[in-house]
């Protein structure tokens, strides 16, 4: 069973005072690492012989895996819960109000909680209890310190990776920072998911209609027989900055379709990359498939390949 | 009384270390360390003040950020003690081959009847080193007195000291000891902490733990042969209203790149002390600090002992002053 990678949910460039290269190396690196060790752990322990193996060894195992698990989930929250303005709707200000007299209290008590993590290792939640019906505020020194039987509702990275190389020392500066950003639409959501009965996890019904595959399936494909072109199709400006690619893609200006198009061949499919996964790559892929290329864009773009574990070349200059 | 963890002048010498910045280790030094320590000596407050009816699940609390923070504090000291060895490590050192990627023949004497070979005993060492990258904890090779061998151990928190063994070599994972300079890059890291360890330092611990003593005080201020005092003692002396003479005496270049000093303190060129030495008052105390403590402060001292005056060298300098939290102010701009 293995966990696919969260293409990066919030666009990397429009997160005010959080820059692209902090967020972007804090999903590749960080959220990849926990991805790719979560399934290689799986792996591991589904190739297990159960009769011959230590108690040690299972013990060790199975505590990475809880934390690890830990990691994956806290960090897709956390990425998802980015992106807003910092203005609490009244459905959870209600609820905060009823719990810590007020959002400012509450406010005050989840920064404090935030900043005594600071120079260390640790998330600080918004945590809803159903087992005594109230929000908490709590923190996590590793990735398995969860409340029992409790939903994480917003998710604060703590982890100095989450801010060092932005802010240094500074984590009140990125406190300050992540408070205002903080998506509270998506927190309302997931406020009322876990006090209602609903399912807890974020996935939403998708209504993309645009054929798409995942940067694991597209890695088997890869791998297989099959014939494939695959486009690197981000923004002059992005490989100017970053000319790795996939290996095996060539990169085509987004902008000049009709120009390259006519080298493509029609008997294979084509998958389309961006750095992302939001926009270039589907109109790629659109202005593909109405001239009649079976083209599928990538989802999560180049970021969630690198996350993933995926090899990368040097751009061939043509 | 409760006792006062004092703040330890940084033993290395931070803008001497190859690729890892000055800016680094310094924030490391004065946030990461000082921040332990004075958060120690506040949970050590909290004790004090504790009494027959407090209750346990304070007390435990207290009592478990005290054995961390008391973890943190001894880390600290001795990964920076352990690094500043680049430019002694060179072919003349006698310490070992010229090569400094190697483990030095000496150290490897002492460690290869453990691990085999120097060079198994460092693949351990980085091997464990990298399974921290992006988490947090320690590395450290520690010397079992109960065993009599050496291991590599990891410490995935502050607390994870093994029992009745000592550390003899400390490496830092926590993130904010390489991401400034490092990014996630750990392996960079990693092995550029390799280019820096003080073999000589490592080898003097192990020389103690083997004959069963305790570790030995790295503190530089120790070899100097003029008299200091330290952050602690200076606070006290300012709050009781000594008159104490403030002198910052760092280098003219260190004070174009920080234009912070201490509160209450007047930036004096250390070149030039010929100039401004009648400015001071001949019968009240005179407490001179530079950047770190090594050399600059005690320099000044020297001079002004000299010419009669009762002067000091501030331990550890303004690095440590910050450290322990003392106030900082902005020089005026027109010294």
């Amino acid at each position: 069973m293995h966990h696919q990678i969260l293409p990066i949910p919030r666009k990397p460039y429009a997160l005010n005072w959080l820059p692209e290269r902090l967020i972007v190396s804090h999903y590749e690196k960080d959220y990849g690492a926990a991805v790719r060790s979560l399934n290689a752990l799986r792996d591991r322990l589904a190739a297990m012989d159960l009769s011959s193996v230590t108690a040690a060894e299972m013990r060790a195992l199975k505590r990475e895996e809880l934390s690890v698990v830990g990691s994956v989930i806290l960090h897709e929250l956390y990425f998802m819960n980015l992106g807003g303005d910092g203005k609490v709707p009244a459905v959870v200000a209600t609820a905060l109000e009823r719990d810590f007299g007020g959002v400012r209290e509450w406010r005050r008590q989840f920064i404090a909680a935030a900043q005594s993590l600071a120079g260390g290792p640790g998330w600080a939640v918004l945590t809803y209890s159903p087992y005594d019906g109230r929000l908490y505020n709590q923190i996590a020194i590793d990735h398995s310190h969860a409340m029992v039987g409790a939903a994480p509702i917003l998710v604060l990275d703590m982890y100095e990776h989450a801010y060092h190389l932005e802010f240094g020392a500074n984590a009140a500066a990125y406190i300050d920072v992540f408070m205002r950003i903080i998506d509270w639409t998506v927190i309302a959501e997931r406020f009322l998911r876990t006090t209602g009965d609903g399912q807890r996890h974020e996935a939403q019904p998708s209504t993309e209609t645009l054929p798409s595959i995942s940067v694991e399936e597209l890695r088997t494909v890869m791998k297989s027989e099959q014939q494939v072109q695959v486009v690197d199709a981000r923004p002059r400006n992005y490989v100017s900055k970053d000319p790795d690619t996939i290996p095996d893609a060539v990169w085509r200006d987004p902008e000049r379709v009709d120009e390259w198009c006519v080298q493509l061949s029609p008997d294979a499919p084509v998958f389309v990359y961006c750095a992302y996964g939001f926009e270039v790559g589907r109109s790629v892929t659109t202005a593909l498939r109405e001239r009649g290329f079976d083209a599928r864009y990538i989802r999560g773009g180049l970021a969630a390949w690198y996350g993933a574990g995926g090899a990368r070349a040097v751009r061939n200059r043509e | 009384m409760t006792m006062q963890q004092e703040i330890a002048p940084i033993a290395v010498r931070p803008s001497t270390l190859s690729g890892i910045s000055e800016r680094m280790i310094v924030s490391h030094y004065e946030n990461n360390y000082g921040n332990a320590v004075r958060t120690l000596n506040a949970v050590r407050r909290d004790l004090a003040a504790l009494d027959a009816g407090t209750s346990p699940y304070r007390l435990r609390a207290l009592k478990r950020e005290e054995v961390s923070l008391m973890g943190s504090v001894a880390l600290h000291e001795l990964y920076f003690g352990n690094l500043g060895g680049f430019r002694r490590a060179g072919p003349n050192s006698g310490l070992g081959r010229p090569d400094w990627h190697e483990v030095p023949d000496a150290l490897a004497a002492q460690i290869a009847a453990d691990f085999g070979s120097a060079s198994a005993w460092r693949r351990e060492f980085v091997g464990t080193a990298q399974s921290l990258a992006g988490g947090t904890g320690w590395v450290l090779l520690t010397y079992s007195r109960r065993q009599k061998r050496f291991w590599n151990q990891i410490a995935t928190d502050h607390t994870q000291a093994a029992v009745d063994a000592a550390p003899v070599l400390v490496l830092d994972m926590y993130e904010h000891a390489y991401q400034m300079d490092f990014g996630t890059n750990a392996t960079a890291y990693i092995d550029t902490f390799f280019r820096n360890v003080n073999w000589e330092a490592v080898l003097k611990r192990i020389e103690a733990v083997r004959k069963d003593q305790p570790l030995p005080n790295e503190d530089p201020s120790l070899t100097r042969a003029v008299p200091w005092l330290s952050v602690e003692e200076l606070a006290a002396q300012i709050a009781e209203g000594s008159g104490v003479q403030i002198v910052d005496a760092r280098a003219r270049e260190h004070m174009s790149l920080n234009v912070d000093l201490m509160a209450g303190a007047t930036w004096r060129d250390p070149d030039r002390v010929e100039e401004w030495i009648t400015e001071l008052t001949p019968h009240k105390p005179v407490a001179v600090y530079c950047a770190y403590g090594f050399d600059v402060g005690c320099n000044v001292t020297k001079t002004l002992i000299e010419r009669g005056f009762d002067a000091r060298f501030l331990r550890g300098g303004i690095a440590a002053w910050y450290a322990s939290g003392g106030a900082r102010a902005m020089r005026p701009s027109t010294t």
